[in-house]
């Protein structure tokens, strides 16, 4: 029978991480908690649709108007396994909720030529924040752009002297650049790469 | 920081019988709870969160039925016995209160009591 019990303030609750935790504290029997596994690790892809549904804060009938589905198929689409889903399910769905989706096909680049598609990237990136910044009127958005400028050249720069610190060291080292760590700066190799550099 | 599950003792008791008399129901509700977790973990606030699964009881309570899905084999969940599991998640400490487990014929002693155990959990 069910009393109400208030719970105890004397003796700490049980609380688990993840769901998981809790099927195994109250399955019957490891069959069960492998089964509860083969679910949910069957079902990685549908929830990472289901969080981008959530991050948006949308509803599923939200997510049908723009896929042009019902709600209910929607609903169908987040309970079905990762192996029933189609490529133009998780697309549309992640259209709909904003998501995004990156799939690269080819040959796998070497880390050097993934670095440069970064880098890339990155400029591309920087030089859209920055246009943002000079064709805004408001001085907070300036601002803060700015600032995230300040911040990221700092941020890369750590990275550049952390990961290069692990290099090996050159007898003879013609690099014009060295960098030396974070507190260092850096010991520019001749005055043109110094105006390079600055 | 990721929420937590703080089950009371019902729910423990109430969960075992399940997992042990009705698996098929007992792993369905889980499985919901699963995404329903995913989903506030994600969302700014959990009363934004929505599933056909996912029922607005009293007192900012929340329960989950065991309907929807597929088996990770492909196939379709057999017939399933309604099941609702109680909840209540405290926005503050981020813990998802699971307060009790039970079926359509025990749904409202079951409200009754999750009722009781929110009212006690506020005046804690």
């Amino acid at each position: 029978m069910k009393t109400a019990t208030i719970p105890s303030t004397t003796t700490r609750p049980k609380r688990f991480a993840s769901v998981r935790d809790l099927v195994k504290a109250t399955a019957a029997n490891d069959e069960q908690v492998r089964e509860f596994d083969r679910r949910s690790n069957g079902a990685v892809i549908v929830n990472a649709l289901i969080r981008t549904r959530a991050a948006a804060g949308i509803t599923q009938a939200d997510v049908a108007g723009k896929m042009d589905r019902t709600q209910s198929a929607v609903s169908k689409l987040e309970h079905a396994t990762d192996a029933s889903l189609t490529l133009q399910d998780i697309a549309s769905y992640l259209h709909a909720t904003g998501g995004r989706l990156n799939l690269g096909i080819g040959k796998q680049p070497n880390r050097v030529q993934r670095i440069k598609e970064l880098a890339i990237c990155l400029k591309g990136e920087l030089e859209a924040l920055a246009d943002l910044s000079s064709n805004s009127d408001d001085p907070s958005i300036r601002q803060s752009i700015n600032g995230f400028f300040g911040e990221a050249w700092f941020n890369l720069f750590e990275i550049l002297c952390a990961t290069s610190s692990r290099l090996p060291q050159e007898p003879e080292d013609t690099s014009p650049v060295k960098l030396l760590g974070p507190q260092s700066a850096c010991v520019l190799g001749g005055r043109k790469a110094a105006k390079a550099f600055c | 920081m990721n929420w937590q599950l703080e089950p009371t003792e019902q729910f423990e008791r109430d969960a075992k019988r399940y997992a042990k008399k009705q698996p098929g129901e007992y792993l369905a509700v889980m499985e919901n709870l699963e995404k329903y977790v995913i989903a506030i973990e994600s969302s700014s606030h959990p009363g934004l969160v929505q599933f056909g699964f996912l029922h607005e009881e009293p007192k900012g309570m929340r329960a989950i039925d065991q309907s929807g899905g597929a088996l990770a084999s492909g196939g379709k969940r057999g017939e399933l016995n309604q099941t609702r599991l109680y909840t209540y998640a405290a926005l503050e400490s981020k813990v998802l209160h699971l307060l009790c487990l039970g079926s359509k014929t025990t749904q409202a002693k079951d409200i009754r009591y999750a009722a009781s155990a929110v009212d006690a959990l506020c005046n804690e």
